[in-house]
């Protein structure tokens, strides 16, 4: 598409345009000419839209798009490959056409020195060669065969990227400049922005040391100003980003032929790349330094600041050394401190800002700015341009971050350890981060700690992952990852037959929780009904579970909705949604309205009390009759605590309650849960266990099955679509068209077959899924069934990417000649197909009602 | 205690004459309780002669009230102590501790506990006869093999009916303390109605859903009803004394079905089932699971009242009992109000006259063997279950049973709330009563068996602990006074496996 649009290349030489006319307005203004910037500016015009400024406060690629390794790296997670897949493209486009960006379809390897990196780069294998990339695993013999320098002989193996590719990025920085300016596009170098401007929390102009510029958009790019430019807004907005001293070295002219593949020594934190006749040596080490940590803020002159210190790396270049031996002999190489910008989870930060309409956002590149640019330039300007992402950008939306995240001490702290994560074998569900930590606690915090807790993060919450009951006085610690069996396996059994026999108490503190209300029930309402895609006006006292849906019938927010008044509604959503969903609501909301949000999430400690024994242990608390119909609350005292709300349902879909205590009695409502609850075989649970239990259930979870490009008919949640409503609600169409045409996609729960939990390699997620050896989807998420003792996946199936029909039925999915696999990590084993949860039967009726149990006698046999 | 043995008093008296005539006529006829059940074994041997020496000293020349020693009186407590543990870990029950004091000579309460063995389970039941022993002596035998059957799963209750028709037939349960057996004639009877019962259970079984409340009321109106066709003539007129004697007497009971944490009880008259249950402060609640069917059991005497013409409202319940009659308002056996008018003229006043027809006897039945059934999910709160005849619960209230029991578990003594005896008592007086209050809660409980603890303090509990005068005197009451004084007792303490309740699954 970009490529019949691009201009004919004269040279990559240009000069800014002094632009005579007046700056004082511009459709979308960009602040960073860096290569993120340069790319939407130049996709934003390339698509039509050519009213931008770019404003610079030095030159063009001054900041950290100057430096940089080149790398353009396809071996990673799906959402980040198909962002740089298009990078590649367009930079091949752009040296096809002449621009001279030095790129270089050298290919890669990605070396495996442990069992473990060869397992995590096979997982990856498995699920990049079904969606197109070419990766090939090789020995240590074909690795010397492509790099005859590499010293291979300690290697479990390698992947080979043909596609890989290297390029100059200033060059490319600056043809995109280059490029967005002969559609139009005008730069502004040496102005400082000194705050983007807002009227009703919509961003209406730029100050800059010189003027005011009116503006319907404004986008930061401004790379490691990023952040502080989002405090110069009003309100401000949160950009945690903050640059992380990050090194490579250069060597002199060794006399390389041409051609080699670029190497990433994961083991080795480092990566060697062709540059010259030389090499280009850089490392993701696994304790970085904060850069800038002595100055108040990040200086515009910032190449005067850096600091070479070599004994910092005296291992690496050790290591280096080894994989490379001819370096040894090597005169002194010359290190380059470039440093970059990271996020708390080491991943991009794209899209709206929470609370300020209009305001945009990329940056956080992590390391390498050219990987991204080009796709990333491309997204933004799609997304900006059509009002929303055009492909799931979950994973890097900026609104998944709270203000906590956008502390300088908090990034200083916590981006130490995100640069050597990006070369870290991150074992799935068992890679907590290990500095800044403890920010968001439960008010159960240490009382779990001394139970044996294991916290992991979310959204910055300390929430217990499970409990270590063998550990005594000592702190349990969380044992090495693995992608086989976890060690604390055992441990979650026992919290799961707490869950299943006798009551299991969960901790869910961490849940967003927004109060909705008005003086006017029928406002409230009224705002709801549009929001939500179930029937809203419940009965006081009720409970109702349903999706907040876009215009496409994907989902915004899955959520509950606690009717507390007439005109008044509690809503529990998924911690990640925090900052999320109260923008969704605020967006939705008219300013005239008379319903008021309140975000209350920190009031309550939320235990769930789960399991077939939790109603008599609630009644006994609570001195009350705790047999509430499902989906309904009562306020009651438990022990000696008031106001306590009851909720009558359970996020496992197993028997019992969520308690909303108000924070002050938490403490006491555990304490009497615990120690009461001895006799109804009360333990803590992790929310490890309850995930499985959740997975065993077929519960879609938020971010991984549920997301804005996914609708309830798709993830089997129709039950809580009321199309027959009579309140209009938004997405409705899509889900009516949806209905009549069929669905494109469908959530299938599997079951795993021949697999041996002891030995073989567990499914995590991520892991292709085919149908009579065609690729037809990908597993969301992965656990182990305890009722069943299988695993099990849950994951969309689609058709083949070639097939004539595209709509997904049962009859499909459910299809007798179908037959299943599941690669993981290299391995197929055949899967087991249900759209409804295979049953168990431990439902309360059941339970309730005595059977005599038949001794099978000896006489009988 | 008043009010109870002036109940049973009377009672008594109403039935004194009557009573006397039928046991006469028993042994005229050269049938009755003794004849029905034969004695196996030497240490029923032992235990009856040791009740003929023991317990009815009073029959034996010797000073009048004189006091027994401490020793006696522990031999005459503990002389028909049963207990019995089941292996740890594998059911909710961890043991039971069972006794009985005869009152009446000979005893009309009986007693019976099984392990189920073709499902699993375990049975416990306490029955009261009244009119004579039989009727509780026949059903205490029976019953358990009526529920079992009822018990069993269509495929289970096949196999063992076949299994019956070969040599080695399995059993349904396994009884324990039980030392008596049926004289051949009336067992084979007895059998032939249990096979009969078992063919109709075939051919019944597989068209319903089991219900355990059904299940339970089936056995105990079936074998009900067995025990009235067995008492009236055959085809060939021929009548069974010993069967129509058995139909004569009546016997209300109370049976506890554990299996796991489920617990059903059924219970006829006026036996009690009470569960000590201990809360999380460590103090005892006492839940009374049963409620009596007697005339204080205002629900019980309107159904009755409703089931007869209005015009026998007056007559049916006369003097707090059934036709003026009999105390208890439920019980199996006790034909003598269950039978038409003209089986009662053909068959009870042929052979024992006029003065068994209860007055005003229009609209028969009057009487029914229909248990209510009690369901309670055991929880490990719920510490143990007493299973009692009215002997003991006239005596002492439910918290007091469970409470002595709770104190006998944790060996320490804790007397109830002190209540002074008489008024106007000088300070000094209390002071005293206090310091012997204070000593007695030293002391540890003098019996391993928790129902000879129960059967000690209920007979010699006093304000500051047991009083051996007062026990003593109790225990040597001439035969023809001590029924005004104290009926038989019989209790079975059944002990839960709390560790194993907090694991069982639902």
């Amino acid at each position: 598409m970009f490529a019949s649009k691009l201009p004919k290349c004269h040279s990559i030489y240009y000069l800014v345009v002094k632009a005579n006319y007046s700056t004082q307005h511009a459709r979308v203004v960009i602040g960073g000419a860096g290569v993120v910037g340069n790319s939407v500016a130049y996709h934003l015009a390339a698509k039509g839209w050519t009213d931008v400024l770019v404003l610079e406060q030095s030159t063009i690629g001054s900041g950290s798009s100057h430096f940089g390794s080149g790398t353009l790296g396809l071996f990673k997670p799906i959402a980040d490959r198909d962002l740089i897949w298009y990078s590649i493209k367009l930079y091949q486009e752009l040296q096809q056409k002449g621009y001279d960006i030095e790129m270089k379809r050298c290919g890669s390897l990605n070396l495996a020195k442990t069992k473990d990196r060869l397992i995590a780069l096979k997982r990856r294998i498995a699920y990049n060669v079904p969606t197109g990339l070419q990766c090939e695993l090789l020995d240590s013999k074909a690795v010397k065969d492509l790099h005859p320098y590499l010293f291979t002989e300690d290697l479990e193996g390698a992947v080979w990227i043909p596609d890989d590719a290297v390029a100059n990025p200033i060059k490319i920085c600056h043809v995109l400049a280059k490029l967005a300016q002969e559609y139009g596009v005008r730069y502004k170098e040496n102005v400082i922005i000194k705050n983007v401007l807002t009227k009703n929390q919509r961003v209406y102009a730029v100050r800059t040391n010189e003027e005011v510029i009116h503006c319907d958009y404004f986008i930061n790019c401004a790379g490691m100003w990023a952040r502080e430019l989002g405090l110069q807004c009003n309100p401000k907005v949160r950009i945690p980003a903050y640059p992380a001293e990050h090194f490579y070295a250069l060597t002199s002219n060794l006399n390389l032929e041409e051609g080699l593949p670029c190497v990433r020594d994961y083991d080795s934190n480092s990566y060697i790349r062709q540059s010259g006749s030389g090499f280009l040596l850089g490392w993701f080490e696994q304790e970085a330094k904060a850069a800038f940590d002595d100055h108040p803020a990040i200086p515009k002159n910032w190449r005067h600041y850096l600091q070479h210190d070599w004994a910092q790396f005296e291992n690496f270049w050790k290591k280096s050394m080894h994989r490379i031996p001819m370096l040894s002999s090597c005169p002194q190489p010359r290190l380059i401190n470039s440093p970059d910008n990271f996020t708390p989870d080491g991943r991009w930060i794209l899209g709206e800002m929470p609370s300020v309409s209009n305001y945009f956002v990329a940056c956080g590149m992590n390391g390498n700015s050219l990987q991204g640019a080009g796709g990333i330039g491309n997204a933004m300007a799609e997304w900006i341009i059509e009002g929303r992402p055009t492909k799931d950008l979950l994973p890097f939306h900026v609104q998944r971050y709270l203000d906590v995240h956008n502390g300088r001490q908090y990034l200083q702290q916590r981006i130490k350890e995100v640069v050597g994560r990006h070369y870290a074998i991150l074992y799935p569900l068992q890679c907590e981060y290990k500095y800044a930590r403890k920010v968001r606690c439960s008010p159960l915090f240490s009382v779990l700690e001394t139970k044996g807790a294991v916290f992991g993060i979310k959204m910055a919450y300390e929430r217990a992952l499970y409990f270590d009951t063998t550990c005594g006085d000592k702190k349990p610690t969380m044992p090495p990852g693995s992608f086989y069996k976890p060690q604390f396996f055992n441990f979650m059994k026992e919290e799961h037959n707490a869950c299943r026999e006798g009551v299991g108490i969960i901790d869910m503190s961490s849940f967003s929780k927004i109060d909705i209300k008005s003086d006017r029930a029928e406002d409230v309402v009224g705002y709801l009904q549009k929001l939500c895609s179930n029937e809203v006006n419940i009965p006081i006292g009720s409970i109702v579970h349903t999706g907040m849906l876009n215009e496409h019938g994907g989902y915004e927010n899955d959520c509950m909705l606690v009717r507390q008044e007439e005109n008044s509604f509690f809503m529990v959503s998924p911690t990640s949604q925090q900052t999320r969903v109260y923008e969704w609501l605020t967006k939705n909301l008219s300013s005239k309205s008379t319903v008021a949000l309140n975000d209350v999430t920190s009031m309550y400690t939320v235990l769930n009390v789960v399991g077939p024994k939790a109603s008599e242990l609630i009644g006994e608390l609570s001195n009350s009759d705790m047999l509430l119909h499902s989906f309904t609350y009562k306020k009651v005292n438990v022990g000696y605590a008031s106001d306590v709300m009851v909720m009558s349902f359970t996020h496992t879909g197993d028997p019992g309650y969520c308690l909303y205590i108000p924070s002050e009695y938490a403490l006491h409502v555990y304490e009497k849960l615990m120690v009461v609850g001895r006799d109804y075989g009360v333990r803590d649970v992790g929310t490890l266990t309850q995930r499985f239990m959740r997975i065993e259930r077929f519960i879609p979870f938020w971010a991984e099955e549920l997301t804005s490009f996914t609708t309830p008919f798709e993830a089997g949640n129709g039950y809580n679509v009321r199309l027959d409503k009579k309140d209009h609600f938004i997405g409705k169409e899509a889900l009516m068209k949806q209905k009549r045409d069929g669905i494109l996609k469908q959530l299938v729960f599997f079951q795993l077959n021949k697999i041996n939990i002891d030995v073989d390699i567990w499914p995590w997620g991520g892991e292709p899924i085919y149908r009579n050896g065609e690729f037809v989807g990908t597993v969301t998420s992965a656990g182990y069934g305890f009722s069943t003792n299988k695993l099990i996946a849950l994951g969309f199936l689609r058709r083949p990417k070639d097939s004539q029909v595209k709509t997904v039925t049962t009859d499909y999915i459910l299809s007798k000649q179908a037959k299943y696999e599941i690669d993981i990590a290299g391995n197929k084993f055949p899967a087991t197909p249900y759209i409804h949860a295979p049953i168990f039967a431990t439902t309360v009726s059941e339970r309730r009602k005595y059977k005599p149990t038949a001794i099978r006698s000896k006489a009988f046999m | 205690m008043v009010v109870g043995s002036a109940r049973i008093m009377n009672i008594t008296r109403n039935f004194k004459l009557k009573r006397q005539q039928l046991q006469q006529c028993s042994r005229t006829l050269g049938f009755g309780s003794r004849k029905l059940l034969t004695v196996d074994g030497d240490a029923a041997d032992g235990a009856r002669l040791c009740r003929c020496r023991r317990f009815h000293t009073s029959r034996e020349p010797r000073a009048s009230f004189a006091k027994l020693s401490p020793q006696e009186v522990d031999s005459i407590l503990r002389a028909n102590e049963y207990n019995h543990e089941f292996s740890s870990g594998t059911t909710s029950v961890k043991s039971y501790d069972s006794n009985q004091l005869a009152s009446n000579n000979p005893i009309e309460d009986t007693r019976s506990e099984a392990s189920c063995l073709l499902t699993t389970g375990l049975l416990v039941g306490v029955f009261d006869g009244h009119g004579g022993g039989a009727c509780a002596q026949v059903i205490a035998k029976r019953l358990f093999h009526y529920i079992t059957a009822c018990l069993l799963p269509p495929d289970s209750l096949k196999q063992y009916s076949a299994s019956l028709q070969t040599p080695s037939p399995l059993d349904l349960i396994k009884s324990y303390n039980d030392k008596v057996q049926f004289v051949d004639d009336v067992r084979d009877i007895y059998r032939n109605s249990f096979l009969q019962f078992l063919r109709d259970l075939n051919d019944l079984n597989d068209k319903k859903n089991f219900e355990m409340h059904r299940a339970l009321e089936d056995a105990f109106l079936r074998l009900d009803n067995d025990l009235s066709r067995e008492a009236l003539p055959k085809d060939d007129g021929k009548v069974n004394m010993k069967t129509l004697s058995v139909a004569m007497t009546g016997s209300v009971g109370c049976v506890a079905h554990i299996d796991g944490a489920h617990m059903h009880v059924a219970n006829v008259g006026d036996c009690n089932a009470v569960l000590g249950v201990r809360t999380d402060t460590n103090s005892w609640i006492a839940k009374k699971l049963t409620l009596e069917h007697n005339t204080f059991n205002q629900a019980e005497v309107d159904r009755i009242v409703k089931e007869h013409p209005h015009n026998e409202s007056n007559t049916v319940i006369k003097m707090e009992r059934l036709l003026g009659q009999l105390a208890p308002l439920r019980a199996l056996g006790d034909f003598r109000y269950k039978w038409s008018k003209e089986i009662m003229s053909s068959i009870v006043t042929k052979y024992f006259g006029d003065q068994m027809v209860p007055p005003n006897y229009y609209t028969p039945p009057y009487l029914t063997g229909k248990p209510d059934v009690i369901y309670h999910r055991l929880t490990p709160r719920d510490k143990f279950l007493v299973l009692a005849t009215d002997g003991l619960w006239d005596i002492i209230s439910p918290l007091q049973v469970v409470r002595l029991v709770g104190e006998h578990m944790s060996g320490k003594v804790t007397l109830s709330p002190l209540k002074l005896p008489r008024k106007n008592m000088k300070l000094w007086e209390i002071n005293e009563m206090l310091l012997q209050r204070k000593e007695g809660l030293k002391t540890k409980p003098k019996d391993t068996n928790a129902a000879t603890h129960l059967i000690r303090n209920a007979l010699g509990g006093t304000e500051y602990g047991i009083d051996h005068g007062k026990l003593s005197q109790l225990l040597s009451l001439p035969d023809d006074v001590v029924r005004v004084f104290r009926d038989d007792i019989t209790i079975t303490v059944i002990y839960f496996d709390s560790e194993f309740l907090r694991h069982c699954p639902v």
